[in-house]
């Protein structure tokens, strides 16, 4: 029967073999017991000298994760980012994660008119509007505003993210509408984000002011310079604290350039341009200096780069990047 | 959400990230070999794997990350492998001789998926690895080439110009040899969950 058994294992074995174990197999517990036990010897010495490479799996791992990621992030909420930043002559700076729903928009282009809309379609584009403010809208953002010539207020939209540099008018209000939450800019500039299905909004003002008529809230919340509000749609819950807003701009410009500059300051630039969240051990980022230009690099060619010019590994997960050393 | 709830989210996501990150590493070759005992394939296991820790993933909301991981990674990585067999059975059986020929192999695969789980497929695989070293030179030769090696009886026969029948005999000395030294070491402890199987 053993021979029988290891001609099963070989698959060598005939049919009239196979119903002789078959009968076997079935006599008695004893027989079942022996022949499993030999079965676990011939699987797992079939592992001898092989190697599960944990390592190399994981990688596939972490890019599994991320397109299980992609694909369920599609059924949440509309993120909307909507920035704000500086003015020609002052600056303001305005960091705006907001909720758009749908209905909301609906409603909006109801009660208001936009008879020009921009898309930026493969790279970022510099729009002027008919009273000389100057619009940056990232790529894939849309824009729409009207001739505004003849109107006692100055009116725009933005689903994305732009940047605004709204000449000055008093007598003109600049609005921007964010369905249910207004942006009320007296003649300065700003940037808008509406990014991705959430429910956040978050502002950040460089210099100047302007206010926000957010739903929920009763009062009107006026923004100063360096201050960022971060304004839930669902919850209704805002929080304002003091920020570096200098940064929140970069994304306008051509290209991003470090000059032997430490990760501490890097990493804040690269989130803004990327719109990522980056986690870096403090220790690491303090001590590593970097020089590199950033011009239409995605951002796992910029990761590449940055892994090839400093000791440092990463992973990436979404739109949240992790910075560790190498080992 | 307050701005607090986006950073205690964040935090809580890295964590997350890094727990699976960390007991990936920690349990992938034993679930691998763990699969393998069902699947045997290693291409296979690893898939089995894979699919495990995603389903991990996806479900981390619903899974109590406190408790340890270990007994559902075991649980997944069985059901899984289960369901690879049976999927991969249908796949290939033809209806015509499924009765005749195959009423062994779904018979041998039931015995396997209902033994007691064998958690220890690493520490067996390395106790085998000591006991063939300690086998007979000819015995040894030919288990290596049969397990090792991968090859059939049949080739392994050729290749040492021996008998087929020759073959088997080193194989049967060779795994009776290593069943005494497990017993004896207690590695093959287990006992059939089911014993309805008895009379399938």
């Amino acid at each position: 029967m053993k021979d029988i058994i290891i001609r099963f294992f070989d698959q060598a074995i005939s049919s009239n073999e196979k119903k002789q174990l078959h009968h076997w197999l079935k006599e008695s517990e004893q027989n079942r017991k022996e022949f499993l036990e030999m079965h676990d010897i011939w699987a797992s010495s079939a592992l001898i000298n092989k190697k599960f490479n944990a390592e190399k799996a994981m990688e596939v791992f972490i890019e599994n994760m991320k397109k299980l990621d992609d694909s369920q992030r599609k059924h949440k909420k509309l993120r909307r980012i909507i920035q704000f930043a500086s003015g020609v002559a002052a600056t303001i700076a305005l960091l705006f994660y907001i909720n758009y729903a749908d209905r909301l928009r609906d409603s909006v282009e109801s009660r208001y008119n936009y008879t020009h809309v921009v898309k930026a379609q493969q790279s970022k584009e510099r729009v002027v509007l008919p009273d000389g403010s100057v619009v940056w809208i990232d790529k894939g953002s849309v824009l729409s505003y009207s001739d505004q010539v003849n109107e006692t207020i100055r009116r725009v939209k933005i689903e994305g993210k732009a940047f605004f540099d709204v000449a000055k008018d008093k007598n003109r209000p600049f609005i921007v509408d964010l369905g249910e939450d207004k942006i009320k800019v007296y003649g300065t500039s700003f940037n808008v984000r509406n990014l991705m299905k959430e429910s956040d909004v978050e502002i950040v003002l460089l210099t100047g002011s302007v206010g926000l008529e957010l739903s929920g809230i009763q009062k009107n919340i006026m923004l100063k310079p360096n201050e960022r509000v971060v304004y839930s749609k669902v919850s209704k819950d805002s929080h304002i604290e003091t920020v570096d807003a200098s940064k929140f701009n970069i994304w306008t410009q051509d290209k991003l350039t470090f000059d032997n500059n430490t990760l501490s300051n890097v990493i804040p630039c690269l989130e803004i341009w990327y719109d990522v969240t980056i986690d870096c051990p403090e220790d690491l980022a303090n001590n590593t200096r970097v020089s590199f230009t950033i011009l239409n690099e995605t951002k796992e060619q910029m990761l590449k780069v940055l892994a090839l010019v400093a000791p440092v590994d990463y992973t990436v997960k979404d739109n949240h990047i992790f910075i560790y050393s190498k080992k | 959400m307050s701005v607090f709830n986006i950073y205690s989210d964040r935090e809580k996501e890295a964590k997350e990230l890094q727990f699976i990150q960390n007991s990936f590493l920690e349990f992938y070759g034993a679930l691998c070999s763990y699969a393998y005992r069902y699947v045997e394939n290693t291409a296979n296991a690893e898939d089995i794997v894979q699919d495990v820790f995603l389903d991990v993933w996806r479900k981390r909301d619903e899974i109590d990350l406190s408790l340890p991981l270990k007994p559902l990674l075991y649980k997944l990585t069985k059901n899984k492998s289960i369901d690879f067999l049976r999927s991969a059975y249908y796949k290939e059986i033809n209806l015509e001789d499924y009765k005749e020929i195959n009423s062994l192999e779904e018979y041998v695969r039931s015995l396997i998926v209902s033994q007691e789980d064998q958690l220890h497929m690493e520490e067996l695989t390395q106790t085998i690895q000591q006991c063939v070293e300690e086998l007979p030179e000819q015995c040894q030769k030919v288990f290596i080439l049969s397990r090792v090696t991968g090859l059939k009886n049949k080739e392994i026969a050729e290749q040492l110009d021996v008998s087929v029948k020759a073959v088997e005999k080193q194989i049967t000395k060779a795994l009776h040899e290593i069943r005494k030294h497990l017993k004896r070491k207690g590695l093959l402890a287990f006992f059939l969950l089911f014993s309805f199987i008895s009379n399938a």
